[in-house]
């Protein structure tokens, strides 16, 4: 799976979660989803299962916990669709 | 059960009779009442007959004392004396108590587990591991499923969170009781609710159901929950508030301002 086609796709996916649009236009691998997007909390679960649906693949909460940046989402997409 | 949760839960029974009877002054004193009382009461001691297992109460957020209004819709000071284990443990936002060290005390006799919304998934998960243990010991929890005071004054059933749906499926026999709670002259969110409005409380016991496993079962049953609460409201507004609409304090204060 090609990194840059699934950093897009991530992006998309969490559009519809995003507060600050504004943030989505200069993203990057190091922009966070809690401060730099404003992603409520509660949605991550949303994000993680959409993902989940997206890729085909499965992610324990464990991992899911540790997702903090767009860095962190494509980096576990890329493991987990690897493993 | 964990020690400090123990020591806390004895501690406010100890307590209870002077907390309980300072939160209930302090709300007769703002001239607020339950019309429904003796029903929903009822309701909730049926529940604890009939049900011996944990209980998981959800309810609506409008006011910042809405917990102290389900409590005492809930039941009576001899209710929770003699059944300590149906005095529900309580969520509040820790940023809240922050500025004052006399609400900390209070909550804590409250058996209120102070939470940070924005806080780090770790805090989170601790927050959730010591109810689940409480809801795992037979214990009374009670959530807002919105997870905060609805700001447009009608359930969020769009932006919520899934703790409910979390405990639910991690605990197993918890029963799941929806209340909304609201005065009939509650507009909006608010710190408190207007001064001598008159409260009304519906019990709903949910029974969810999922095909699902995990965060999806736990999507899913929270769904439900905010879904049986949507419905309360919607009879709140289309029923309740047209047949009972009482001359209340709070409108009597405002024809004395108005005149």
């Amino acid at each position: 799976m090609n990194r840059e086609a699934t950093f897009t796709t991530v992006v998309e996916l969490l559009r519809p979660f995003v507060k600050n649009e504004a943030g989505l236009s200069n993203v990057s691998e190091s922009t966070s989803l809690l401060e730099d997007l404003r992603v409520n909390s509660a949605r991550l679960v949303d994000i993680i299962l959409a993902m989940e649906d997206e890729f085909d693949i499965e992610i324990d909460d464990d991992s899911a916990d540790k997702v903090r940046t767009l860095k962190d989402a494509v980096d576990l997409v890329l493991a987990k669709a690897s493993a | 059960m964990l020690f400090s949760l123990r020591l806390q839960r004895w501690l406010s029974m100890v307590c209870l009779p002077l907390v309980g009877l300072g939160v209930w002054m302090a709300l007769r004193i703002r001239g607020l009442e339950i019309s429904n009382i003796s029903a929903v009461r009822r309701r909730f001691r049926e529940l604890s007959r009939s049900h011996s297992g944990p209980l998981l109460v959800c309810s609506n957020h409008l006011t910042m004392v809405d917990s102290a209004l389900v409590i005492w819709a809930m039941g009576s000071f001899w209710h929770f004396f003699w059944r300590p284990s149906r005095l529900p443990w309580n969520v509040p936002e820790a940023e809240h108590l922050e500025h004052s060290r006399f609400l900390r005390a209070l909550c804590y006799l409250a058996k209120c587990i102070p939470i940070r919304r924005s806080g780090s998934a770790e805090h989170r998960k601790a927050v959730t591991e010591q109810l689940q243990q409480l809801l795992g010991c037979g214990e009374t929890v009670a959530l807002f499923p919105e997870g905060k005071r609805s700001r447009s004054g009608r359930l969020e059933t769009e932006d919520f969170g899934y703790g409910v749906g979390e405990l639910a499926t991690r605990v197993d026999g918890v029963l799941i009781v929806c209340i909304y709670v609201r005065g009939h002259h509650q507009e909006g969110c608010s710190t408190m609710p207007p001064a001598g409005d008159t409260i009304h409380a519906e019990v709903q016991v949910v029974e969810p159901e999922t095909p699902h496993q995990g965060r999806r079962a736990a999507r899913d049953i929270s769904q439900q929950v905010i879904g049986v609460l949507a419905q309360m409201e919607e009879r709140f507004f289309t029923d309740t508030r047209c047949l009972e609409a009482p001359e209340t304090g709070h409108q009597a204060r405002a024809s004395l301002e108005t005149a």
